[in-house]
């Protein structure tokens, strides 16, 4: 249990840096909003506590939703990724644009909040399997020592 | 339970010898118990029984209920189940990598990762076994990664 937990809160700090990497960089060139270019300083970093908060509060619920639902995600191949795909946009969409009020859900911020969700989901899916090629060549690594070490 | 036990320079190793007239509960745990510390399983292919080292073991899978050795050559049959093989020899080389399949990573020649998060296992023997995604870090951490 206390590996699972290590596990996905691992898994929680992932999601959570590459999601505030990309939304900062949306919020960066983002033009929607001219209240953001007369911000104060006072108010910028308020402003920026609300959100780390609310991401981490996302990024925490989703990670206990994987936790929980991992079974059926491990286990289903392809509809694994639909599953996950389907935690990520409701903690999103539910308390990201209906709790912290990211974005007006009936808007064409929708479809862009989609298109950083599919854009976030890539980077961590494409990490992750990055990860596991790095310790199947570990591993491999290790099988070959142990042939050679037969063979002798 | 009747023990004997003797002390004699002449036997290079310990042997022991098990009489008895019918096979219970008990001498089935014996037999089980002192094949997982020689590290054998006991198998049976037609109407024949086999003690199988560990070492010559490639995987166990269960098929319909059944519990199947592979070994380099032949495929025995086991009345154990996974769970219980997993169990017997839990401290050795041995890995569970789905719900029907275990495998022995001295038999295993290479391993690469799928897109969706399994892993596949090629065997010395060119076989290949698909390490599910709910085992992959079980498996990792049978090579201390």
């Amino acid at each position: 249990m206390l590996n699972r937990i290590k596990h996905y809160f691992t898994l929680d700090c992932v999601i959570f840096t590459i999601m505030t990497v990309v939304l900062s960089i949306v919020y960066y060139f983002a033009t929607w909003d001219s209240t953001v270019k007369t911000i104060t300083v006072e108010g910028l970093f308020k402003t920026f506590g609300t959100m780390v908060f609310s991401y981490f509060t996302v990024t925490t619920v989703m990670a206990f939703l994987f936790m929980i639902l991992e079974k059926h995600i491990n286990e289903n191949g392809y509809i694994g990724h639909l599953i996950s795909m389907a935690i990520v946009l409701s903690c999103v969409y539910g308390l990201g644009g209906g709790v912290f009020d990211w974005f007006p859900i009936f808007s064409i911020w929708s479809l862009y909040t989609f298109i950083v969700i599919v854009i976030v989901y890539t980077i961590v899916f494409f990490t992750m399997f990055h990860k596991n090629v790095e310790d199947s060549n570990k591993i491999n690594e290790k099988l070959k020592k142990m042939q050679e070490k037969n063979n002798e | 339970m009747k023990l004997s036990i003797f002390k004699n320079p002449k036997f290079s190793e310990p042997e022991v010898i098990l009489n008895y007239s019918e096979e219970t509960e008990e001498v089935n745990k014996l037999i089980e118990t002192l094949n997982s510390l020689n590290n054998t399983i006991q198998c049976f292919k037609n109407n024949s029984n086999f003690n199988i080292k560990l070492n010559d073991i490639y995987y166990f899978e269960s098929v319909d209920e059944r519990s199947y050795v592979y070994t380099k050559d032949n495929v025995y049959e086991c009345k154990e189940k996974l769970y219980t093989i997993e169990e017997t020899f839990k401290n050795t080389s041995i890995v569970r990598v789905s719900k029907s399949c275990i495998l022995n990573i001295t038999k295993l020649k290479s391993v690469r990762p799928f897109i969706n998060g399994k892993f596949e296992a090629t065997m010395l023997s060119d076989e290949k076994i698909i390490i599910n995604r709910h085992y992959v870090s079980a498996f990792k951490k049978k090579f201390n990664i």
